[in-house]
């Protein structure tokens, strides 16, 4: 692919990292696309993160392989397929890293990145990256495609996410979620015009200056009539991630107290809460996460590491508490 | 003009193909006979739609025709003959409403081309013989 243009617009965010998760039918054309639209000596770091090979099965929508590439790595082929592209582009970085982004390594792996292009095709993986982009404040484009149609989600930091838009999910659900396109098939191009439209959210955030009270933005297409709409979207009461907060101060405390209080301020709150808990060590926020699992409540952030040694943990007060 | 990729026609899908396109195969009103009507197909794509290449070989097309615009632009002459060959020619879509508010900063070829693809893939669906 050429690269045949170049955008001169106004550069005022200053985002320098992009992490584009899964290499595939969305992230092929997503990462294409940017490529071709980046300004030539506009400083970037970018991140490739696949954990799989590529199959025979990818071939109808994975632009960037071909049959000689089966079996090979995906970030490794797709590394040698933008080189051309990239040698036009000397200030980009490149990393890549043959990846399952899970709950164990989310944080390492996406903590120092300004920016995530979603191109996984797991609804359990989404949510994770969805979750994380919002605790961190990190942009972050949602995409999804399955048979004819599909959609694409910009989440803006401190504005509506995956979650506001599709609601909550349970077990079942996410079971059923699992493997979508392997299951209810996909056509090629559905997922390179959803590719496309990420693409086209990222560049707007790094090479635009962004207005504070723009709200997420969502993208839906359908291949009959080839139709394409974009929505506005808002925060919703009922999304854990933007509904009311709560917050305890246990920075003085260690287990058990530091359980003791969680559990006394959890009975309180009503339905549909949730408490944020600072902690002064990773040891208390770590049991006492558990132990409100093992209670039946929902713990959204384990424990993630804050400055000066302290540590936070996210708990959902939802319906389905015991 | 250049014919950039041609793939044998055949009677039935090999079990290579089968896996090939088995993410399309499993598509309600998709079926191998439209399969392999789309395997049969010669299709132009002229130069400002080139990124459909990509999408129409993964689709399974069996043949991709690129017209290559002169310093003169598409001559009548030049259309006439190229439009013969093809079975069938990929239009420049219009750009929707949706996006004339604001200016793209990925290709608007890009994306042309791909809607021109979905467009195709329309109607083949629509217009396949019932089965």
């Amino acid at each position: 692919m050429a690269h045949s243009e170049t955008v001169s617009l106004s550069e005022t965010v200053s985002l320098s990292q992009i992490t584009f998760v899964g290499i595939g039918g969305l992230g092929c054309p997503a990462l294409c696309c940017f490529l071709s639209a980046w300004p030539k000596n506009r400083p970037l770091t970018i991140q490739l993160l696949d954990p799989d090979q590529v199959s025979l099965s990818n071939l109808n929508r994975q632009i960037l392989f071909e049959e000689k590439d089966i079996g090979r790595a995906k970030v490794v082929v797709a590394t040698e397929r933008i080189g051309a592209l990239l040698s036009q582009l000397p200030q980009v970085e490149l990393r890549t890293a043959q990846v399952f982004v899970n709950c164990e390594n989310v944080h390492q792996l996406l903590s120092t990145t300004d920016y995530v292009v979603d191109g996984t095709d797991s609804a359990r993986t989404k949510l994770l990256l969805n979750d994380f982009c919002v605790a961190q404040k990190i942009h972050y484009v949602y995409g999804g495609a399955t048979a004819f149609s599909g959609a694409a989600l910009e989440v803006r930091p401190g504005k509506a996410c995956l979650r506001c838009v599709f609601g909550d999910f349970s077990e079942e659900e996410l079971l059923d979620l699992e493997g979508g396109c392997r299951a209810q098939g996909i056509v090629g191009v559905v997922a390179g015009i959803v590719g496309l439209e990420q693409a086209e959210f990222a560049l707007r955030s790094f090479l635009l200056e962004a207005s504070p009270a723009k709200s997420s933005e969502l993208f839906r297409f359908a291949l009959e009539g080839s139709r394409r709409t974009f929505s506005a979207v808002l925060p919703s009461a009922d999304c854990p991630n933007h509904c009311l907060s709560i917050y305890l101060d246990l920075l003085q405390l260690s287990c058990p107290e530091t359980f003791l209080y969680t559990k006394l301020a959890l009975e309180e709150l009503p339905h549909g809460v949730r408490l944020e808990i600072l902690f002064g060590n990773e040891i208390s926020a770590r049991n006492v996460s558990r132990s409100c699992q093992e209670e039946g409540y929902r713990v959204l952030i384990e424990s993630e590491p804050l400055t000066k040694g302290r540590y936070k943990t996210v708990i959902l007060k939802e319906s389905r508490a015991k | 003009m250049t014919q950039p990729s041609s793939t044998p026609k055949s009677a039935s899908l090999s079990s290579s193909e089968i896996e090939k396109f088995s993410r399309q195969l499993i598509l309600k009103g998709w079926s191998a006979a439209l399969q392999l009507r789309i395997g049969e197909l010669v299709v132009g794509v002229p130069e400002e739609l080139s990124f459909a290449t990509e999408y129409l070989r993964a689709l399974g097309v069996g043949q991709v025709v690129s017209a290559e615009r002169s310093t003169e632009g598409y001559t009548e002459n030049y259309t006439k003959q190229f439009t013969e060959k093809v079975d069938y020619l990929l239009q420049c879509p219009p750009i929707p409403a949706a996006d004339s508010a604001t200016e793209r900063l990925t290709s608007q070829g890009s994306l042309r081309a791909l809607l021109s693809v979905s467009h195709l893939i329309d109607h083949l669906l629509n217009s396949r013989p019932k089965e």
